[in-house]
């Protein structure tokens, strides 16, 4: 083979330019400072470097990685009118049965359930969604791939004003968002923000004689069902010791809660001379009232009770209780610290008894501002969030406020009470201002969450993967350390063992890596720690690639064959059996891209080049040196 | 320099010896596999979570698990004492697996690790206590399974037309008998040591895969070639010529990949460690399939087909 080389020549000079132009900004993006950065930041160039250089993906760099999906079931009550007991029955019936079979398909499970509960969806869901159940199920399919559409519009706003760089977030399939948010540390942050609905409500509190008559028939269905008075019985002996033995507090001490309520409420919530009331004797009476605590004219749980609290309110009968009386029990976002008499702390978490349907929701806000309270108000000094509402919104608050001067009224976030104030005047103007955050952060964040809107559903997080900074680079540090020592035994070997043809193959080897990066920085895909594995793998693919070609001249000149004729024909000869032995191992990375996500991903596309520029530095590059070596007469004798 | 002159070793004659020692292997490997009920699964595949944490000095397990022990959240709670506690490549990192759990309250990871934060205090790093979280859901748990599964059985699906395309259908069946048994024996081994099966070790398992093939690939090859030059030799003779051609290069590729492997292994951290580790493994059971397992069943199909 005595062909013209310059064609060959140029094409290996032209590709091993780009790779390195390409590769450029990686290098550069290596030797900054961090002043460098900082001042790139400014100029704004730093973003345009960023985007040309290999991005290393969350396992290398740290951060978060969160798959969210749409709760359908809340989706589709919520979008239901009429709601009544059958209704919710059913869509918790729902719930359970996907619960235990993961499997199955939303819709499905909705339809069988709907008609074997014999529900008349049109009752539920009015003439827009269709007349007949299978034009309302095609339409609430619908709603539910709109919602998830918005989600993602939502949480893209939300997360642009936090301020992350490079955060991704996609769609997967089409019931399910991930987002990607490298670099960042507070995760329990990152998390609230992606999952608050940012519902924003605000419902009346009922009364304390409506509260009161509440509490006394979850007593009564408490009593009557053995299971819970055992479960309430056995935290109240727990209580009995504990205050026998620390608290020392004493019966006369006990009020109910009846009498806290029968009389006007004029009670201060200076929170110094507010007792803790311990209700111990009445819990044969009132199993469900002594385990909560009157504070003011405010219920209060202690934050070790909440859990049994919750689950008796959760109960099926209890729920249906308060459906029947339009009402629902919500808590404050935390627990506070009080005092009780004899000194000892105690946390308590606020309970409210609110009307079910709110008056006024979140979708009329127009501005939403963190800052803190001025002097004068309530929140002096606290974090708060300031509200702007549009002119509809403006309307309703005005009449809401209007007409129920000297009620509560709760400001409900995500089906948490942040505060409920007495309504004093008419407000007219819009504005409104909520407070109980637990730091600036914390009323930033809801500020953002409420400028960007509400989810048109919850999304419950179901795969979480949190990269702290120190394991990713300790990952990068090895990772590398581990490429380049084997690399260098590699090199090593191949000198020993083929001598001058070891050599092209080691040049073959370093040309093979740094194309396989400047691909990956010019396509954009990330570097990953299996990534780095693949770079490893590719490295011995690469060799075995020689290896074959260099056996086979071997053979050939073993044979007495010249040095041309050996060359020519070991490499003929390889050919095919590379080939073949590298598609195989291309199919096993394209399936791998497939049905891979995240890092397994970022395996098959190394996997995947590292094989593909392997061929062509095995096949046309070394061939081309050799032939040029060939090719000066009088070679007699090939160093192999 | 060579290491391997010119050989003429019979392979063919020792397909008893291959077919014991595989066989033991595999047996083993069933066993275990029966003994645990399956193999291992990490949450990938069975949902729960995952912690690694960091702490400034070395943390005794015992107290750890203790610590562990009652976990208070919300009023509720709960004993993670019998969860899978263990060091995270060195004794400052532990890692805790726990199992999913029913109606798992809300921020479940963090609330352990501001638990274990505050029960530590004094050997915790604020900044650098969390390595890693990891919470599956047990339905993207159960997808993951499926979608390992359909990933192995459709690249081996691929990979069967492919080479019954470029071959014959005989080879096929020797490459996938081959690739099933690398792929048996590197499962027994992972369960027999008590390695748990990751979406990286799938991803490894894969890469066995085709690392395996191009190695029976390599010497499948040389038997179609030697087929057409060597008229004269019986099938069982040219398959051992074909194998003792490509024995040279079947080493050496082998060494090297193996170093690399090696390396990442010794070298790589932790996370990469069972990954390479099922590499490693790999390596030499796919080098050695090539030849034991591949050559010979070719062989078999090919008399009973003449």
């Amino acid at each position: 083979m005595s062909k013209n080389l310059t064609p060959r020549y140029i094409i290996i000079g032209v590709v091993l330019a780009w790779a390195l132009l390409t590769l450029w900004p990686s290098v550069k993006y290596q030797m900054l400072s961090s002043d460098d950065m900082e001042e790139m930041r400014e100029i704004g160039t730093l973003e345009t470097l960023e985007n040309e250089i290999i991005k290393q993906g969350l396992d290398l760099k740290g951060g978060i990685y969160i798959v969210l999906e749409v709760d359908l079931p809340t989706l589709v009550s919520t979008l239901a009118i009429n709601k009544d007991t059958k209704f919710e029955r059913t869509i918790s019936e729902i719930r359970n049965s996907l619960k235990e079979n993961t499997q199955q398909d939303f819709f499905t499970v909705f339809s069988n359930s709907v008609s074997s509960n014999g529900l008349r969806l049109p009752r539920y869901y009015d003439v827009d969604y269709g007349a007949k159940p299978d034009d309302i199920v095609a339409s609430l399919k619908e709603q539910a791939d709109d919602a998830i559409n918005r989600v993602l519009e939502i949480l893209q706003n939300r997360v642009d004003q936090f301020g992350v760089s490079e955060p991704t977030i996609q769609k997967q399939g089409n019931r399910r968002i991930i987002v990607e948010l490298a670099g960042i540390q507070d995760s329990d942050r990152a998390r609230a923000l992606l999952q608050s609905t940012a519902q924003l409500e605000f419902c009346l509190v009922k009364s304390p004689e409506v509260t009161n008559d509440i509490l006394s028939q979850i007593d009564n269905l408490v009593k009557d069902n053995e299971q819970l008075e055992t479960l309430v019985a056995s935290i109240n002996e727990n209580y009995e010791t504990e205050d026998d033995n620390q608290l020392g507090v004493s019966d006369d001490k006990t009020v109910s809660i009846s009498e806290l309520f029968g009389e006007d409420t004029e009670t201060s919530t200076d929170s110094s001379d507010t007792s803790v009331v311990v209700d111990q004797n009445i819990f044969q009476e009132r199993p469900f009232s002594s385990l909560l605590r009157a504070l003011g004219n405010n219920i209060a749980v202690p934050e070790k009770n909440l859990y049994t609290v919750k689950k008796i309110i959760n109960k099926q009968e209890i729920q249906d209780k308060l459906t029947l009386g339009n009402g629902q029990f919500l808590f404050a976002p935390d627990a506070e610290n009080f005092s009780t008499n004899e000194g000892l702390d105690e946390k308590l978490v606020y309970m409210y008894y609110l009307e079910k349907d709110a008056d006024l929701t979140g979708g009329v806000i127009e501005e939403a501002n963190a800052t803190i309270g001025g002097q004068g108000t309530s929140a002096m000094g606290q974090p708060i969030v300031l509200l702007d509402m549009n002119s509809e919104g403006s309307r309703t608050w005005s009449r809401i406020t209007g007409a129920n001067i000297g009620r509560r009224i709760a400001i409900v976030l995500d089906k948490k009470v942040h505060m409920a104030p007495s309504i004093q005047t008419k407000i007219s103007d819009g504005g409104t201002m909520i407070e109980g955050f637990a730091g600036m952060d914390e009323a930033k964040d809801i500020a953002i969450v409420l400028r960007a809107g509400a989810l048109p559903a919850p999304v419950n997080i179901i795969e979480e993967r949190i990269i702290g900074p120190s394991l990713g680079a300790d990952s990068v540090r090895r990772g590398t350390k581990s490429v380049l020592f084997g690399l260098a035994l590699i090199i090593v070997f191949m000198f020993v063992y083929y001598k001058l043809s070891g050599s092209i193959a080691n040049f073959a080897l370093i040309w093979n890596i740094l194309l396989v990066l400047s691909v990956l920085a010019s396509l954009g895909a990330t570097l990953t720690l299996p990534g780095i594995a693949a770079l490893i793998l590719t490295v011995g693919m690469s060799i075995d690639a020689n290896v074959i070609i260099f056996e086979r001249i071997r053979e050939e000149l073993r044979k007495g064959k010249s040095v041309r004729s050996a060359v020519d024909g070991g490499y003929n000869r390889a050919l095919t059996t590379i080939i073949d032995a590298n598609v195989t191992t291309l199919i096993a990375a394209l399936v791998l891209y497939q049905f891979g996500t995240g890092p397994i991903r970022g395996f098959a596309t190394v996997l995947f080049w590292g094989i593909v520029i392997s061929m062509f530095t095995a096949i046309f590059v070394t061939r081309t040196i050799f032939n040029s070596f060939v090719d000066r007469k009088g070679l007699k004798k090939l160093s192999i | 320099m060579r290491i391997i002159k010119d050989t003429n070793i019979q392979f063919m004659s020792q397909y008893k010896l291959g077919a014991f020692l595989s066989g033991t292997v595999i047996i083993l490997g069933i066993v275990s596999l029966i003994i645990a009920g399956g193999p291992l699964l990490s949450i990938d595949f069975k949902g729960g979570t995952l912690l690694a944490v960091h702490f400034e000095e070395p943390v005794d397990i015992d107290e750890f698990r203790s610590v562990m022990g009652n976990v208070n959240i919300d009023g509720e709670s709960f004993d993670f004492s019998k969860a899978e506690i263990k060091l995270f490549g060195s004794p400052q990192d532990i890692s805790v697996r726990i199992p999913h759990i029913d109606q798992e309250p809300d921020n479940f990871a963090q609330r352990i690790i501001s638990h274990l934060r505050n029960a530590f205090s004094s050997k915790v790093l604020e900044s650098d206590f969390i390595l890693s979280i990891e919470k599956v859901g047990p339905k993207i748990g159960a997808e993951l399974s499926n979608k390992a599964v359909l990933a192995i059985v459709s690249a081996l699906a691929l990979i069967l037309f492919y080479i019954s395309i470029r071959f014959e259908f005989n080879f096929a069946l020797g490459a996938i008998a081959a690739l099933a048994h690398d792929v048996f024996v590197t499962l027994g081994i992972f369960s027999i040591m008590g390695y748990e099966i990751s979406l990286p070790i799938i991803a490894a398992f894969l890469t066995i895969v085709g690392y395996s093939l191009n190695d029976t690939i390599v010497i499948f090859d040389r038997i179609r070639e030697n087929t057409k030059s060597m008229k004269r030799l019986t099938y069982s003779e040219v398959i051992d010529k074909s194998i003792n051609n490509s024995l040279s290069r079947t080493i050496v590729t082998s060494i090297t990949t193996f170093i690399v492997v090696l390396i990442l292994w010794l070298f790589g951290g932790e996370v990469i460690n069972l990954f390479a580790f099922a590499m490693m493994v790999g390596i030499v059971v796919g080098t050695y399939s090539s030849i034991f397992i591949a050559c010979p069943l070719v062989l078999r199909l090919h008399t009973k087909t003449l």
